[in-house]
């Protein structure tokens, strides 16, 4: 769906197929609850069970092990959609999907640039993400790094 | 030709005038002994003396008469008389008809028309809503089983389960589909605002 703007000073006067700022925001928030409590549950599993085998502190190396756990299911979660279907459960939602510039499929080197690129946009204060607001095609911080877009799915 | 019923129909008819033409004269003859002197006193007495066995008589007829009365009754049970004739009643009429008859009459239709209007069918039904036994109806209806069967019944219904499984579907992609929409307009809104202040307008889409 592309989303049709009435333009105040002339800026533009055409459908813009791509994924604006606050889609993409409300996407990735939706994502990154959907990922969080796949990492929340499995923790209170894993907790559960430790609990009943002995006991359940965790040292440093667990700690360890719990944030490189963390991270896996997050990365894994982003990556596996972004590769399978192009759109996260999150940008279905929102109708969004993620391609290639020339629109293809993003594989799996371009999506782990991507994840990559992601964390580096989130990291000062989401600052990777305002380019979207003056790129002609709305591309952030890992869509150039990536080489892909964000536009509105239309079968949605 | 002359009907012999007819002959001793009359005989009882004469015979019953002049019975009633010869108490008439004996009432009257009394009546007037009655005011004589001596003789008043005496007729007065034996009237009274009739009037307790008339009395007497007509309380034993009573009472025989409730008898009767009993015996027929029970005998009229015993035998099913009463659903005999109902049923040979309702094989001969025709009921629905009859009721449907009633139904569409124009008085029935008038006289439901008033009681609907009527305030007195309303202090009824307002008195019977408030009334302690629709509480207890009520309790007694909730705390049945039957209820709860019911209840589970439509909860495990095929068709109830559908239903509100398309209805929760539709009400999430109304929802989505909402949120969507304004979402993609916060974008363009968004990106319009930046590009003013920058003064850098999008180029056209080709």
């Amino acid at each position: 769906m592309a989303a049709t703007a009435s333009p105040p000073d002339g800026l533009t006067t055409t459908p813009v197929p791509y994924a604006g700022i606050a889609s993409r925001a409300v996407a990735l928030t939706l994502d990154v609850l959907i990922a969080q409590g796949i990492v929340l549950l499995g923790g209170a599993m894993l907790a559960l069970v430790a609990s009943l085998v002995g006991d359940a502190e965790l040292d440093t190396l667990g700690k360890l092990l719990a944030a490189w756990a963390w991270m896996t299911v997050v990365v894994s979660y982003f990556v596996v959609f972004w590769t399978s279907t192009g759109q996260t459960p999150g940008m279905r939602a929102l109708g969004l999907r993620v391609t290639t510039t020339d629109g293809g499929d993003v594989g799996l080197g371009r999506a782990a640039i991507r994840i990559v690129g992601l964390g580096l946009a989130i990291v000062p204060l989401f600052a990777g993400f305002l380019p979207v607001l003056v790129d002609d095609r709305r591309r952030a911080l890992q869509d150039f790094m990536a080489g892909t877009i964000v536009v509105y799915d239309t079968r949605a | 030709m002359t009907d012999p019923r007819d002959v001793a129909l009359g005989l009882a008819v004469v015979g019953a005038e002049v019975g009633v033409s010869a108490g008439r004269a004996i009432v009257t003859s009394a009546r007037l002994a009655g005011r004589l002197p001596l003789v008043g006193h005496v007729a007065r007495r034996v009237a009274g003396d009739l009037a307790h066995e008339g009395s007497l008589a007509r309380a034993r007829l009573d009472t025989r008469t409730d008898v009767v009365t009993v015996q027929v009754a029970r005998m009229l049970a015993e035998r099913h008389v009463i659903e005999r004739f109902a049923a040979e009643m309702l094989a001969v009429v025709d009921v629905d008809a009859l009721v449907a008859t009633m139904l569409e009459h124009e008085r029935t239709q008038q006289a439901l028309e008033r009681a609907l209007v009527s305030p007195g069918l309303e202090r009824l039904l307002v008195q019977v809503l408030e009334s302690r036994l629709v509480d207890e109806l009520t309790e007694r209806v909730l705390a049945s089983p039957e209820l709860e069967r019911v209840v589970e019944y439509v909860a495990e219904s095929p068709q109830v389960l559908d239903a509100v499984t398309r209805q929760t579907q539709s009400l999430a992609t109304e929802m989505a589909d909402g949120v969507r929409a304004r979402t993609h307009s916060i974008d363009d809104v968004a990106e319009r605002t930046v590009r003013g202040w920058l003064r850098r307008p999008r180029p056209q889409m080709g």
